[in-house]
């Protein structure tokens, strides 16, 4: 559902986030250094896990339909176990918060993600601001 | 406990270039393809006049830092708050830091906190914020 139209504790997902091998190299390539890779042959680098959860609720939430230039002003990351690459990972937004000030609107989502026996392997908030262009 | 686990400890400063290639991968292998990081058209008709790096792929790095100081007793538990305060335009230099402010006993384990960040090269603050893991 569109942001814009949401009310607090709208739900968005479960989003099923499985891991390509290609994606996770093209992810390494962009954040990490030669020295890290190695740490990865097994394990997800977990920000990895929260990066394709975002983009997921970002497309979802309508949020570049919404004619508002969008700023990520904040984010939290929990995770609770290292993460096999070969996991498949279910995460569940939510829109905990919207507040209205002046011209923009505050917003903050926050994600739990859960393996396949459904136990919470992390969570994560994100507050993202919508101005007027 | 390996050597840089002390109160105190200061992270060893990296400077890294943040280029358009690291956003081009970054939006591909996360699906986050908002024009605003990858189309310098769209960008130009937005307040920042042109392209910025995904916030993500910014705190994406941090955390790689975080791993290549403390390895796998970062990745395999830990939690970050951080506030992104100013764009990362591509091209542009990010200088990580970062300090363990205080080590303390709970539950027959060690809960390290730091304060971490990303500055440009002119000072600007990009990202700041606290990370804290088990060990």
């Amino acid at each position: 559902m569109n942001v814009l139209d949401a009310e607090i504790g709208q739900v968005y997902g479960p989003y099923k986030l499985e891991f390509e091998d290609s994606n996770i190299k093209d992810y390494l390539q962009s954040v990490t250094f030669s020295e890290n890779k190695e740490l990865y042959n097994e394990y997800l680098p977990p920000f990895f896990v929260i990066a394709l959860a975002l983009s997921n609720l970002i497309e979802d939430i309508q949020l570049f339909n919404s004619g508002l230039e969008a700023v990520h002003s904040g984010q939290e990351v929990i995770w609770n176990k290292k993460i096999s690459s070969n996991s498949i990972i279910y995460a569940k937004g939510k829109l905990s918060s919207k507040k209205a000030i002046r011209k923009s609107l505050f917003l903050v989502f926050s994600v739990e993600y859960k393996d396949l026996t459904n136990k919470l392997v992390g969570s994560s908030v994100s507050k993202i601001i919508l101005n007027d262009k | 406990m390996t050597n840089n686990m002390y109160k105190g400890y200061k992270f060893k400063e990296n400077k890294i270039l943040v280029d358009q290639s690291k956003v081009d991968l970054y939006a591909k292998a996360s699906g986050d393809n908002n024009p605003i990081h990858i189309d310098e058209e769209y960008a130009k008709n937005t307040s920042y006049g042109k392209r910025i790096a995904h916030g993500m792929l910014t705190l994406g790095i941090l955390s790689e830092i975080l791993v290549r100081e403390f390895s796998k007793s970062w990745y395999k538990n830990g939690n970050i708050k951080v506030r992104f305060t100013a764009p990362v335009f591509p091209s542009e230099y990010i200088i990580t830091y970062g300090e363990i402010v205080s080590i303390v006993d709970k539950e027959e384990k060690k809960i390290v906190k730091c304060n971490v960040g990303c500055k440009k090269t002119d000072g600007t603050d990009v990202i700041s914020g606290t990370a804290e893991f088990r060990i």
